[in-house]
């Protein structure tokens, strides 16, 4: 899939590490994971928003569209 | 209390289907003694009155072996309903892709061979020389005990198998939509 997270980079910027995050926005380790590794078959509006408030960035800081 | 039913009644037509396949054998012990045999296949009587009989009782025998793996298969059905979601969607697929494949190559082997065989030599079957009792006749085939009946059930239960396959694809997407 030409769509790629970037969870990695925004969390090294931020100095957050992922079990932070996922008990901030609410999901488990598990699931940010599949999330971050790009496994994820889709990302709900609400889990997309919850990652952008407490990250604070936009939704492009974290997706990107790269031909393969 | 249901389901505990359902899978005994399973079990139950799984050792009649067995004990049926074990005594379909014996055709072969009666076909070396040199006897004249009268096979019943549905609806279809033929005597041995050809070599091409043996190979007909043998796809017949197959075919019982096959039904017994059908209900064998549909037992395991029954019994997935206990183990976890990910094993049971992933199992119940190939069950009742297997069940509906045993299911429609063993109506198949049933029938059409005996089928066959009557169509090419029933002119020299001995029963044919004696006289009816009933000006007529009506043969009801094509209902319950008919091949097609048989061949639409495998092909149900290869259905039931591609809904499995279509919800489990549907259930991994929405696990992995975070």
């Amino acid at each position: 899939m030409p769509i790629y997270i970037n969870l990695d980079i925004v969390l090294a910027q931020k100095g957050m590490r992922s079990n932070e995050l996922a008990d901030a926005i609410g999901i488990t380790t598990a699931n940010l994971s599949i999330l971050k590794t790009g496994k994820a078959k889709a990302i709900r509006f609400s889990t997309l928003e919850a990652i952008c408030e407490v990250l604070d960035c936009q939704p492009g800081d974290l997706l990107e569209y790269r031909e393969d | 209390m249901w389901i505990r039913l359902l899978r005994f009644c399973l079990y139950a037509i799984y050792l009649f289907a067995i004990l049926s396949a074990i005594a379909s054998m014996f055709i072969f012990f009666e076909w070396q003694l040199g006897e004249p045999i009268l096979l019943s296949i549905g609806s279809t009587e033929i005597e041995n009155t050809h070599w091409s009989f043996l190979l007909v009782a043998i796809l017949a025998s197959v075919s019982q072996v096959l039904f017994v793996l059908m209900i064998y298969e549909l037992r395991r059905i029954a019994q997935t309903l206990d183990v976890t979601d990910e094993v049971r969607d992933r199992l119940l697929h190939l069950r009742f892709r297997k069940a509906g494949a045993y299911c429609i190559i063993g109506s198949l082997l049933n029938r059409i061979p005996a089928y066959l065989y009557y169509w090419k030599y029933k002119s020299t079957f001995h029963t044919t020389s004696e006289p009816r009792v009933y000006s007529i006749s009506y043969n009801l085939g094509v209902s319950y005990d008919s091949m097609l009946f048989l061949f639409s059930i495998g092909i149900f239960l290869l259905l039931i198998s591609e809904i499995v396959r279509t919800n489990n694809a549907l259930k991994e997407e929405n696990d992995l939509t975070i």
